[in-house]
């Protein structure tokens, strides 16, 4: 399918912003609950906010923090966070099609901002549809400006205002609630129900396995189902 | 905390920083232009429907909130947001559905 006309970068970015800007609603309450358990374990704004920009990752955020509490030594509690993260790897992969061919410095700011939920919208956003390049790389730079943006905003907030924040009920859901509900589009095939129904049973198996090893191995498990399934599909026909 | 100097932290934060930014840019920065082979790509594919799953389920059994205990509202949040999800594919109304259910479970539980 080609296009004659396509839209204008500045129009897409803003169609980025458009479908970024509502998790603001996700991201803000957990970065918000990053910044509390910051200051309530002694940590400056300057090392929040070092936190929050330099690594933008919520979860190995929180793990490394909670081990560092806990008196692990520096090297575990990184090499734990960097395990949390490592699914980044397989985004990162997952992109190529994409964006490999951007300039260098494009990518550079792409790696930057790969945060769960801008992956999961662009992907929403670039699987069976064809737009040139200009159009992916500035309907990225729209949703991960409000995403990105309210995790370093939030996260100092939170280490301001930490007493105020912490009561609200359930808002540590968020976040899984947000994943659950971003897959929910993808699901429809049986390639990709199937990769997600054993990711799924996988990692419920392996969760106790040290360093997110569980989460990783499932994920590959899925992968090579929902693989397997396709290959046999186009085989058959 | 145990104590930890600035020095300390500062060290911890750009370690991590830096590890996570190469995990980031590593196939997407490395690898480049060339061409991904077939098997690759339809594994791929898969990331995201594999990935998320995997990351949520032992959070919606396990819940850190409940260190770790079992918890009937988020199960029901996770179920809630699943279905809504399926059945309107609709990101936002199944995430509002889901969090809308666990925070009336969590203030019935309240009473």
């Amino acid at each position: 399918m080609s296009r004659a006309l396509s839209p204008r970068p500045a129009t897409v970015f803003w169609e980025g912003v458009r479908d970024g800007t509502p998790f603001i609603v996700m991201v803000g309450p957990f970065a918000l609950l990053f910044g509390v358990v910051a200051a309530e374990l002694g940590l400056s704004l300057a090392e929040t906010l070092g936190f929050s920009t330099l690594v933008i990752a919520g979860a190995a955020q929180f793990a490394t923090l909670e081990l560092l509490d806990a008196g692990a030594p520096v090297s575990v509690a990184v090499g734990t966070g960097l395990a949390v993260n490592l699914r980044m790897a397989l985004y990162s992969a997952s992109l190529v099609p994409y964006f490999g061919r951007a300039p260098l410095r494009h990518r550079a700011w792409i790696a930057y901002a790969l945060v769960d939920q801008v992956y999961a919208l662009a992907l929403l956003r670039f699987q069976g549809r064809e737009e040139p390049q200009a159009s992916r790389l500035a309907y990225y730079a729209g949703a991960a400006a409000p995403i990105c943006g309210i995790w370093i905003l939030a996260c100092a907030l939170g280490s301001q205002a930490q007493s105020t924040v912490a009561a609200v009920p359930g808002l540590d859901f968020a976040v899984p609630l947000t994943f659950l509900a971003m897959v929910t589009p993808m699901l429809k095939d049986r390639p990709s129900v199937a990769a997600a129904a054993v990711a799924t049973g996988l990692a419920i198996l392996g969760h106790e396995l040290p360093l997110n090893s569980g989460m990783l191995l499932a994920a590959a498990g899925g992968m090579v189902i929902g693989a397997v399934l396709e290959g046999r599909r186009e085989a058959h026909g | 905390m145990a104590e930890l100097s600035s020095g300390t932290l500062w060290f911890t934060i750009a370690a991590l920083g830096l590890g996570t930014y190469l995990i980031r840019f590593s196939f997407l920065g490395f690898l480049g232009g060339r061409t991904l082979p077939p098997l690759a790509l339809r594994l791929l594919r898969y990331v995201p429907v594999a990935v998320f799953p995997a990351l949520v389920a032992p959070q919606v059994l396990w819940p850190a909130a409940t260190g770790g205990e079992f918890d009937a509202p988020r199960l029901l949040a996770a179920l809630c947001t699943l279905l809504v999800g399926l059945w309107r594919r609709n990101v936002l109304l199944a995430l509002g559905a889901g969090l809308g259910l666990l925070l009336v479970l969590e203030l019935l539980r309240g009473l």
